[in-house]
């Protein structure tokens, strides 16, 4: 469609904490950059806060123009505050692309930006193509199973970009771009902010470890974490680590869960026993050195981004690895 | 205390998943499997929780989808909602998540709920914009990736929400609110045998998803695929020993064994 050409801006909201940007608000610039690429245009980046200095900064470091919607009592993110001010915003700077995180704040606020905008809202968006003048958005369904490619049929969309989709790679910046600030309307009024949990920091294990043998729901039983353990004592820096509904069961402390919303590791070698590889998963292990899948569906998705596989059920198998170890020793 | 749970019936995406040929859907046959989206049975089990621990609450049950979503509902009665109310849509035609959070939001704005809950996101389409969207229709607060919720004085209720790395933020949200759920330590419960032949008993109340509004989709599905490789994964051929074998030497040869 020529409307998709038209050389609209494109907007991204700045995600912050504790007044650090983070890493995901660059991630969109790399998002909203490409877009402006494929159908020109310029880019608009919003950041919600009391603090000047960190949309200065981010203005400085990407060279996009960033506006300041300044919330003096929003120390901390606000969800009505976005609702309100980032549709009114975006409206009247006409912007027809809106990249926002697909994080745990930015898929909260996302829909309910695109329900004001009257614009579709594509989560969890993995890369963008051109075809046919249109924008196809590529997104992980079924676990990871498939990918869809999407299209929006409405005059703005909304998109959430998967975290680690689109690397920054920090480009030199011709010229800073412009700051400028309003104020917000709008105070938080139905949802208060009581704190913060204390947090199970990921365990150090895992980012000292030079092979983490991981145990996924294929493990199928608490006993089989024992096997896994004991392979992970079999190297000298091993540890042990899970998927989500492996610490869901209680099976292993949520300090050891591998993915997006547990911690990141790059060992130099990752074993993922009966691990299938969702989408939440493989961000946790992605950038390790040598990734083993060991998981008895031939079809599960772990494969696709493992280096060597093994096509067997994971308790058997590492029953065999280890008493294969054990002989050679 | 009235509560409402979405619920999503989804082709089981642990069975052996095929595309059709139009490239745009999976292909559906006699053999395929539905189940309740994981993340929505820990939205019910969270509703059943509350409504334990408050001593009384009404739950009803909604879904959207073609005539086959009466059985994820009457599994929701067998694990104790009271209520089931299915939003019709026709068979093949998948409602895109605004028609689906539409129609959702003009089922519940007359009935007053004073929670609404649904999963964190749906196994099939993972986009987990249904419920924020739902509380946008409504104008209601909403916090998603919720793991706890207890009641509070005045009110509100506290939530417990999980942000990246495993953190977690308390919220006091003032009711009528909506809250997605995601999973956590407590295990939705199986349905018991009583509940679940009074549950296969009971009327569904039936609504068309026209009466919520006229269908206009918003996004659409150009072509599906299977994951690409991201790296090159060579398969380990032989016995079991014989692929341990391989697999130790390969590991000798990285120099972690």
């Amino acid at each position: 469609m020529d409307m998709d050409r038209a050389p609209y801006p494109v907007g991204l909201v700045v995600e912050h904490e504790g007044g650090k940007i983070r890493p995901i608000s660059y991630e969109l610039a790399a998002a909203a950059k490409y877009i402006t690429e494929l159908l020109g245009g310029n880019i608009i980046a919003w950041a919600i806060g009391p603090d000047r200095s960190l949309a200065e900064a981010f203005a400085a470091q990407t060279g996009i123009d960033t506006i300041l919607i300044m919330a003096p009592d929003s120390q901390t993110y606000a969800a009505e505050v976005y609702l309100a001010e980032l549709p009114r915003q975006m409206l009247a700077h006409g912007v027809r692309w809106i990249c926002i995180g697909h994080t745990a704040r930015g898929a909260e606020f996302a829909p309910g930006v695109a329900v004001a905008l009257e614009a579709a809202c594509l989560a969890a968006v993995q890369s963008v193509m051109l075809e046919n003048g249109r924008l196809i958005f590529r997104r992980a369904t079924h676990n990871g199973k498939i990918f869809s490619h999407d299209a929006s049929s409405t005059e703005r969309t909304v998109i959430t970009i998967q975290p680690g989709a689109f690397p920054w790679t920090s480009p030199p910046v011709a010229a800073t771009g412009a700051y400028s600030s309003i104020v917000a309307e709008q105070h938080p009024r139905l949802i208060r902010h009581l704190g913060y949990e204390p947090v199970d920091e990921p365990d150090r294990g895992l980012e000292a470890a030079e092979v983490i043998v991981a145990a996924g729901r294929g493990i199928g039983r608490r006993e089989n974490l024992a096997l896994v353990q004991k392979l992970a004592e079999v190297f000298p820096k091993g540890a042990v680590g899970g998927s989500r509904p492996v610490c869901d069961a209680g099976w292993l402390p949520y300090r050891r869960q591998v993915g997006q919303t547990g911690a990141t590791v790059r060992p130099k070698v990752y074993i993922a026993c009966g691990i299938s590889g969702s989408p939440q998963h493989l961000y946790g292990m992605k950038e390790s050195g040598l990734i083993v899948a060991i998981n008895k569906d031939p079809e599960a998705p772990i494969f696709k981004s493992a280096d060597i596989g093994v096509a067997e059920d994971a308790v058997d198998f590492v029953k065999a690895l280890l008493s294969e170890i054990e002989v050679n020793r | 205390m009235n509560i409402l749970v979405c619920i999503k019936q989804i082709i089981d995406p642990d069975a052996k998943l095929r595309i059709a040929e139009s490239e745009q859907a999976l292909v559906v046959d006699e053999r395929t499997e539905y189940r309740v989206s994981e993340y929505d049975l820990y939205a019910l089990e969270m509703a059943l929780l509350l409504r334990e621990a408050l001593g009384e609450a009404k739950i009803d049950t909604v879904s959207v989808g073609p005539p086959r979503i009466g059985q994820a509902l009457r599994r929701a009665m067998g694990m104790g909602a009271d209520r089931g109310c299915r939003i019709l849509s026709h068979e093949g035609a998948d409602p895109d998540p605004f028609a689906i959070g539409r129609a959702i939001a003009g089922f519940a704005r007359p009935r007053k709920y004073d929670l609404i809950l649904a999963g964190v996101q749906s196994e099939d389409t993972m986009q987990g914009v249904v419920g924020p969207m739902i509380a946008a229709g409504l104008e209601l607060p909403c916090a998603t990736g919720v793991i706890t919720v207890s009641p509070m004085k005045g009110g509100e209720i506290e939530a417990s929400r999980e942000l990246e790395g495993g953190r977690r933020e308390r919220l006091a949200i003032q009711l009528p609110a909506v809250l997605t759920i995601q999973s956590g330590p407590t295990k939705p419960r199986y349905p018991s045998l009583s509940r679940m032949l009074q549950a296969n008993r009971a009327d569904l109340a039936s609504f068309a998803i026209e009466d919520f509004g006229p269908a206009v989709e918003r996004q659409t599905t150009i072509c599906m695929t299977y994951p690409q490789p991201l790296r090159a994964c060579r398969m380990l051929e032989g016995s079991p020993a014989e692929k341990a074998g391989k697999l130790r030497q390969i590991l000798l040869e990285r120099d972690v064994l």
